[in-house]
């Protein structure tokens, strides 16, 4: 077991996610498909789950990764693989709010009334946690996104925005997270 | 969280953040009934597309088939199905007598023709010469024209164009006189000239 686990690592570390993309476009192999899962579906599933509530997150996942399935000859090796898959987990969930009427965009500029009720017992992640899912869509997933290691392109790309854009929700998000966790300290 | 403290540690504060993120993403993270589903996708996926896939290359050979087999008819049809041609002779025949009886008719025709022609010709003409100088004699009328043609209107049909006023009465010898023909060449009146005629 050990020596299947350390031949699936040394795989899965010599081989980018790109590579395993173009190689599981290429063959339909199960393992590499298993590996990019890997690499990427706990990265997927939070993002997703932050973005919306753990059922709709998890059923978006599904929908994401059949598409990964299905048509993996749609990357293009213009850039990360990561990119791509959030790319189309992000639209999928859109796609979703929009059905179910559930998609009001907010506008980009900080939540003045922003303000977070704590509970005296709550330890510095939940409260990290209730700041986090009060931000706005926008700033909440520029924020996410940037956490999960993409670029300012990268994001603009995800949420189809601007770079600029991208840059004040980061902006806002932090500020916001900043504020409510020090009047926390306070 | 004392670090988040101190405005002036910006990097400190990122540094948190990025730990308290990486914490709520080990609390949430894919179920392995996930993963399960999706490799379960992955392989009805699979399946499927192989199908398609077998599908796919049993149609084109089967296809491949019946071209050759259409092919091989066509060669055969046209190796031994040819239908048979089916001669017939033709002798030429020669003349005989009744040609020369043909030819006597075409002959006489071919003169008919020619006088009608003629005729036809000369009564275009005498059509087109409309103008003329008026000679009146006691038998009749004589119409001198341009081209030294002389058409002579006996006095009968002289009395009869007068008596259906188709004739000037006022009409005398030297006069210019414009003819009127009818369709077949017969006159059909004769008045004074409107101009007077200048042959050349």
């Amino acid at each position: 077991m050990s020596i299947t686990l350390a031949i699936k690592t040394l795989f899965s570390a010599s081989h980018s996610n790109e590579w395993l993309i173009g190689r599981y476009a290429q063959t339909g192999e199960k393992k590499v498909l298993e590996l990019l899962y890997d690499n990427c579906a706990d990265d997927l599933y939070h993002y997703l789950s932050t973005q919306s509530d753990p059922h709709m997150a998890k059923d978006i996942c599904q929908k994401t990764w059949l598409k990964v399935i299905e048509k993996p000859h749609l990357y293009q090796n213009s850039g990360r693989f990561s990119a791509w898959l959030f790319t189309i987990a992000r639209n999928a969930l859109i796609d979703e709010y929009r059905k179910t009427n559930r998609w009001q965009p907010l506008p980009d500029e900080p939540r003045q009334s922003l303000s977070v009720v704590f509970d005296y017992h709550d330890s510095i992640a939940d409260k990290f946690d209730k700041v986090l899912l009060s931000l706005p869509f926008e700033q909440r997933e520029a924020f996410c996104l940037q956490q999960e290691g993409f670029g300012l392109q990268e994001i603009a790309d995800i949420t189809h925005s601007g770079v600029e854009t991208a840059k004040s929700r980061i902006r806002y998000a932090k500020q916001a997270l900043k504020a409510q966790l020090e009047k926390y300290h306070d | 969280m004392t670090k988040l403290h101190d405005d002036s540690t910006q990097s400190h504060f990122e540094t948190d953040v990025s730990e308290l993120y990486q914490q709520r993403k080990s609390r949430h993270r894919a179920t392995a009934s996930m993963k399960r589903q999706t490799l379960q996708q992955a392989k009805t996926s699979s399946n499927w597309t192989s199908l398609v896939g077998k599908f796919q290359l049993v149609a084109i050979a089967a296809s491949t088939m019946l071209l050759f087999s259409l092919v091989a008819l066509q060669s055969y049809e046209i190796e031994h199905l040819q239908p048979k041609l089916e001669y017939t002779s033709v002798f030429i025949h020669s003349f005989d007598d009744t040609t020369d009886q043909d030819y006597s008719q075409i002959k006489t025709m071919y003169q008919q023709h020619t006088e009608d022609f003629v005729q036809r010709k000369a009564l275009l003409a005498s059509h087109h010469q409309k103008s003329a100088v008026l000679s009146q004699f006691a038998h009749g009328w004589e119409l001198k024209t341009c081209d030294q043609e002389l058409v002579k209107i006996s006095k009968e049909l002289v009395d009869t164009l007068t008596g259906m006023d188709l004739i000037n009465s006022s009409l005398k010898t030297g006069d210019n006189v414009q003819i009127a023909f009818n369709a077949k060449g017969l006159i059909v009146g004769i008045e004074p000239a409107k101009n007077v005629q200048q042959c050349t």
